[in-house]
């Protein structure tokens, strides 16, 4: 239950006015009415859905990429061997423990060189593969039984079969995992977006937070009625792999 | 951020007229036709500033048609990188809305275009020497500040407090201020404030008012290289040991809440905890439309000797043009036209901004549209640009609050902390010079 | 290292080229998108570095000198242990207890109800999320005060302002925040064993006890240490909910090593110094991961 509070504050919020958030001592919990006009700002002062629908694009292609790249380097590292492979999956690793300011802006000279600013390409290509997914569904693979594959390759299937038809099926509360992951940490991306593009329309959703928290302006209502329809679809992605989860380890269960 | 006073009314009305109609100086070439000039430039603007700017965006747009501007408004807190990466990567827009601070960096390394000779004159002339500084590089001008980014000069206040303390009047004198905020400071059984009397604890008003008070004893942080700073001054250790003993000794303030990112320093005097607060005038719209309130006023700093009001600024809100543009006069006539008189009285009245037009601060309907402001609008002409430190906010943000805190938390003496101050910030600026 | 591969020498075999297929567009990614930029940033720190330059000043090893004697960055290191440990230790702990209780829940309705509400704070923005704690902590208008003074305990403690508490309250929002995604992979770990050994085991007459330690703990070994790995790495490098909330403060107090790099590089503008943190950050966590998966390493496979 604590678990929850804050976000119910959260919600509660969204719905006070300015003034109710920013005076009222000591703080009440539920609003003294239920206002509106946080999300009317919100929804209509700015581009939402325009946003919202430049999210969605770039948090799905950028998910069916991960979740399957993932997926395939993380069943090769887990069950093959070749030249370099333990170097290789260290330099993988690496790629993780550096915090990205300071790669951004190399990154962002590389991204400016291949003419890819200021479109969402410019998000999307440079998030096509995860080091975090790859390593997570190397994990998982590891786990299946060396059996299933030979038995799959003795009956005729072609790599890509094996893999699509034996592994994945295995590995599906991973891959259900990563998906929402992955969706999320999209959905939730505000730096590296802010700084590739320039036009308006173009942006994701996620800098609806900061639009409304400007440095001299103090504006929690607008805030928290931007953080509550922005946590929407991510919380619908959820429900939607979740229950793929269920099916997915009832699947496992039986075997 | 509209602005509800409805005494501006007829004032914005009057202005924005002029400004549709066109008028003010322009460069020769465009003044004879603005029609004829072609072209189209981007710029990128702060979001903060979204109304002032549109507005300005629309009336350029009447007086040039066939000039394009793609305006893009970005938040704050990113806006520097953003604008920092795109002039690395060769991606800049046109022309930006920057803070004063940031154009230093861009100055030194080449990238911005310097303002017109002729225009250049004019803007010397028309703007505060102190609002120049921060675009100023080698003697050239390179952009246009719009604002006039002052930290001093006035104090929030509460009359009904200061008539309880037995001050009629806002204090006239540095002593009648500290008795004041004694009178009204309350304690806690533990001798912790629970209320402050003059509370001066923010990321600006520290190290602002230090400067300050060593200014107006006639002092200079600046050494004889005019490139490093000194702090260990006669001067400077007199105004550290007077914020010393205000924090340690009389307690009408404490350092705690300076920490507090989204609480600044005047949202807790709009809450009632201070009766006093040293703060910007631009924290006044936000006590009057954020939190209702119009029982506070803003009050004149009084002088720390009793001769001098001097006081140290930063260059505040402006616009500069990207040296490698390629729309040369409409990138141009777009600046003029954005930073003629009338486009500043209407800016500085929408957005609630310190003028850095010397005839706007003067002007009567700015003050009668904005009469709290009348306490700086008196100070303008006695502040001096803070100087070429490299990078303010490290000065600020970092050496003077971090020490700041370190004295006021009892662990460093005043010497220590004016010796480390200096140290600090010299050698950040040996760094950053070499880059 | 099995034969397969080896014995088919240099022919191409389907096998080779599938694997060379896969990796090959992956790799390709990883090197142009960060590698690449990891390489730059390790030859930035040997610079005074500022990206508007056309010649910046080499300095060699400098900024790596003035790390050492540099008492924020030591007192950010400190901070970024204590963190981590406590942290981590906490997130392992309490996310294995969570889906531990979740997997006993016998149906799927109330299961997945659970398994929703604990996830349902990761799925919020962080920076969003630590604003609306920013508001709660507050020790005068905030709920979490509000909701002393009705219990009647007059603390008034400044969660965010005092020095000593300040850690412990972005360890516990972080925390609040992030063990969803644990919860949900030792979850997954969970749900992956095959029933059958639970099955073979009850049919032997084995009690829980035993069938936690003897077969549950060391099939989840191989999820447990990639959440572990994981969860340092990430943990070394939190940075949003300090810099929304304190900024580092008060007087560095909470300033953990994501947050200095940060603060150097953008508003201070030493992009030179910045990097060379990330590097030490680098060397550290690659020498701390990869000793966790020798040590950790299962020895058993299926």
């Amino acid at each position: 239950m604590v678990a929850v509070f804050p976000f119910l504050w959260m919600v509660l919020s969204s719905f006070k006015t300015n003034r109710e958030i920013l005076l009222t001592v000591p703080p009440t919990f539920l609003p003294a009415a239920f206002y509106t006009g946080g999300y009317l700002k919100v929804l209509f002062d700015a581009p939402f859905f325009r946003w919202m629908l430049n999210s969605l694009f770039i948090g799905v292609t950028t998910t069916a990429a991960v979740v399957f790249t993932s997926a395939l380097v993380g069943y090769i590292y887990a069950k093959f061997q070749f030249f370099g492979k333990r170097t290789s999956f260290a330099i993988i690793l690496l790629t993780l423990m550096i915090p990205f300011e300071v790669i951004m802006i190399p990154e962002f000279l590389i991204v400016s060189g291949l003419g890819l600013l200021n479109s969402l390409s410019g998000i999307i290509v440079p998030s096509l593969v995860s080091a975090f997914g790859i390593f997570m569904c190397r994990q998982f693979c590891e786990s299946v039984p060396g059996e299933l594959l030979d038995a799959g390759r003795i009956d005729g299937a072609s790599e890509l079969g094996i893999f699509l038809r034996i592994i994945v099926p295995e590995i599906t509360p991973a891959m259900s995992a990563l998906t929402i992951f992955t969706f999320m940490g999209s959905w939730n991306n505000y730096v590296w977006p802010l700084i590739v593009i320039n036009d308006q329309v173009k942006m994701p959703v996620s800098l609806a937070i900061s639009y409304f928290n400007g440095a001299h302006m103090v504006h929690p209502s607008y805030v928290m009625a931007a953080a509550v329809l922005i946590v929407l679809p991510v919380l619908a992605v959820y429900l939607v792999f979740q229950r793929q989860f269920v099916e997915g380890l009832a699947l496992s269960g039986i075997k | 951020m509209k602005v509800v006073l409805p005494r501006i009314g007829l004032f914005l009305l009057c202005i924005s007229l002029t400004v549709l109609s066109g008028c003010g100086k322009q460069s020769p070439a465009s003044a004879a036709n603005p029609s004829a000039l072609k072209g189209s430039i981007s710029y990128w603007y702060n979001q903060d500033w979204e109304d002032a700017n549109k507005l300005l965006l629309e009336a350029f747009g009447k007086a040039y048609p066939n000039v394009t501007v793609n305006a893009t408004g970005f938040t704050y807190d990113t806006f520097i990188e953003k604008i920092r990466a795109a002039y690395s990567a060769g991606e800049e827009s046109d022309a930006q809305q920057v803070f004063g601070d940031w154009a230093s960096d861009l100055m030194k390394h080449k990238r911005l275009q310097k303002v017109p000779d002729d225009y250049a004159a004019q803007v010397k002339k028309r703007l505060f020497d102190t609002t120049l500084g921060g675009y100023t590089f080698d003697g050239v001008l390179y952009g246009i500040p719009k604002e006039y980014n002052i930290e001093c000069g006035g104090v929030l206040y509460y009359p009904a407090d200061l008539q309880k303390a037995g001050y009629a009047e806002f204090p006239r004198t540095f002593a009648e201020l500290v008795d004041a905020a004694k009178k009204l400071t309350r304690l806690d059984s533990k001798g912790n404030s629970v209320h402050w009397g003059f509370d001066f604890m923010s990321i600006d008003s520290v190290p602002y008012l230090f400067l300050s008070l060593i200014l107006q004893q006639n002092g200079s942080y600046w050494a004889a290289d005019k490139v490093h700073v000194t702090f260990t001054t006669a001067e400077a250790t007199k105004a550290m040991q007077v914020m010393a003993d205000l924090v340690l000794k009389d307690k009408v303030t404490d350092v705690r809440h300076l920490s507090d990112p989204n609480n600044d320093s005047s949202n807790y005097f709009y809450k009632g905890d201070s009766s006093m607060c040293f703060r910007g005038p631009w924290v006044i719209p936000v006590g009057q439309k954020d939190f209702n309130l119009s029982n506070f006023s803003y009050g004149p700093m009084p002088s720390f000797t009793g001769t001098s009001k001097a006081f140290a600024a930063e260059s505040g809100w402006g616009e500069v043009v990207s040296a490698r543009t390629r729309s040369l006069e409409p990138v141009w006539a777009f600046i003029r036209f954005i930073s003629s008189p009338q486009s500043h009285a209407l800016w500085n009245s929408v957005t609630n901004t310190i003028p850095s037009e010397k005839s706007v601060a003067e002007s009567k309907e700015f003050l009668q549209g904005n009469p709290m402001l009348k306490v700086s609008l008196d100070v303008l002409p006695l502040g001096r640009p803070i100087g070429p430190l490299q990078s303010i906010d490290q000065f600020k943000g970092q050496i003077v609050i971090n020490n700041f805190t370190a004295l006021c938390t009892g662990g460093q003496d005043v010497p220590a902390t004016l010796r480390k101050i200096e140290e600090e910030t010299n050698k950040m600026i040996d760094e950053m010079r070499a880059q | 290292m099995s034969g397969g591969v080896a014995r088919r020498g240099v022919r191409w075999g389907g096998r080779q080229r599938f694997v060379l297929f896969s990796l090959l567009p992956v790799f390709l990614l990883l090197a142009v998108f960060v590698v690449l930029p990891i390489v730059f940033s390790v030859v930035v720190s040997l610079f005074n570095y500022n990206p508007l330059s056309h010649s910046p000043p080499f300095v060699g090893l400098q900024n790596y000198r003035n790390l050492f004697s540099d008492g924020v960055f030591l007192r950010s290191i400190s901070n970024t242990f204590l963190f981590v440990a406590v942290s981590v230790a906490a997130n392992l702990l309490l996310a294995t207890l969570v889906a531990l209780a979740i997997d006993l829940v016998p149906r799927q309705g109330p299961k997945g109800l659970f398994r929703t509400v604990f996830f349902l704070p990761t799925t919020a923005n962080i920076a969003a999320i630590a604003i609306v704690w920013g508001y709660m902590l507050n020790p005068r208008f905030g709920i979490v005060a509000g909701l002393f003074s009705i219990l009647g305990v007059n603390l008034q403690l400044n969660w965010l302002g005092d020095q000593k508490l300040v850690m412990a309250s972005i360890v516990t929002l972080n925390l609040w925040q992030d063990i969803g995604y644990n919860i949900i992979i030792v979850l997954a770990g969970l749900e992956s064993i095959p029933r059958m050994f639970y099955e073979s085991a009850l049919v032997e007459g084995a009690n829980r006890v035993r069938v936690f330690f003897g077969i549950t703990l060391p099939l989840l070994a191989r999820t447990m240490l990639f959440v572990s790995v994981m969860t340092i790495i990430s943990y070394f490098q939190v940075f949003t909910p300090v810099m929304v909330l304190t900024r580092g403060g008060p007087n560095h107090a909470s300033e953990l090593l994501g947050v200095s790099i940060y603060l150097n590089a953008f508003q201070f503008s030493r992009l030179g110094y910045a990097s060379g943190m990330a590097v030490i950050l680098m060397a550290l966590l690659l020498v701390l991961s990869l000793a966790q998966m020798k040590l950790f390493k299962p020895k058993w496979d299926y």
